[in-house]
């Protein structure tokens, strides 16, 4: 369905539509198989088109910097831990770092970081306390090789 | 004379744009007017005219790929048909698959959607036992 041309969008048909679908009985003389599918789409895509100028101009800016070439092909948009991941690392001259993942871990960051303290043994495992069970929350050692761990991110398309 | 003793790795860098991206979902424009809007991993852009006036979003824009190039983490928080448009050569909406009711920051307009789509299916329920 090309809703964009069978339905195109401009304020006065948005506040039409939504006085329309507030009352019922509008849905009595409809075809239930087109009609009620424009509506659906018409109040999901409303949210972007008035908001096309603001995404146009930041997608602008971002795409003038030349960074798409390093996203496209990734998996980033359908990858649970994207966008979920936030990382917070305070100064390097404070013992610890801090990595909150706020949801749930993905399985082969929990596989890296397992494999990370096993091979790393008792040198490293005073100073990383993991905690992927229960809060999600791991802090690291300022010492903690980041760059590598993320070329690890990164090659496991986590990234 | 301060002496640090430690290895920069790149943490005041991160802490840096982590920081920032915490500020542009979480605070405002000169104190009134939210940048972003809506629920955590949807937010979507202001529709307020005043910050595309001023500029903001092609700051924002700027700010969230030097964030992608310089730490590898950007647009989180991000509603994910915001990301998908973003990083999508076209400028077309028809592409667009992933909005989803978690998208419309308004109350209002949520609480119509489901009523629409409430509707819908009763229709569908009562269509299919007429048809059989």
């Amino acid at each position: 369905m090309n809703w964009s041309q069978e339905f195109p969008l401009d304020r006065d048909d948005f506040l039409k539509a939504q006085d329309e679908a507030a009352n019922i009985g509008f849905f009595a003389d409809l075809d239930f198989t087109t009609k009620h599918l424009y509506l659906e789409c018409y109040l999901l895509h409303y949210v972007m088109h008035v908001r096309k100028s603001q995404l146009d101009s930041m997608k602008t800016a971002f795409r003038e910097t030349g960074v798409l070439k390093f996203i496209q092909g990734k998996e980033y948009l359908h990858d649970a831990a994207f966008p979920k991941l936030s990382l917070m690392i305070y100064s390097p001259a404070i013992i610890l770092g801090h990595m909150e993942y706020v949801g749930d871990l993905d399985g082969r960051v929990k596989s890296i970081l397992q494999e990370y303290i096993e091979n790393m043994g008792n040198t490293v495992g005073n100073l990383l306390q993991i905690d992927l069970n229960q809060k999600n929350l791991i802090h690291i050692s300022t010492y903690f090789p980041f760059e590598w761990f993320f070329q690890i991110l990164t090659q496991y398309r986590i990234f | 004379m301060l002496l640090f003793v430690g290895h920069d790795v790149g943490a005041l860098t991160r802490e840096y744009f982590d920081a920032t991206q915490r500020a542009l979902f979480e605070s405002r424009y000169m104190g009134r007017y939210p940048i972003f809007e809506g629920d955590n991993d949807h937010k979507v852009p202001s529709s307020d005219l005043l910050l595309l006036r001023k500029g903001v979003f092609q700051a924002v824009g700027k700010f969230l790929a030097h964030s992608y190039i310089n730490t590898g983490i950007a647009l989180y928080n991000l509603s994910p048909c915001i990301k998908e448009y973003l990083c999508n050569e076209s400028d077309s909406f028809d592409n667009i698959t992933e909005i989803t009711v978690e998208d419309l920051p308004s109350l209002e307009m949520r609480s119509l959607y489901e009523k629409v789509v409430c509707i819908s299916r009763c229709m569908f329920r009562d269509f299919t036992t007429e048809t059989i």
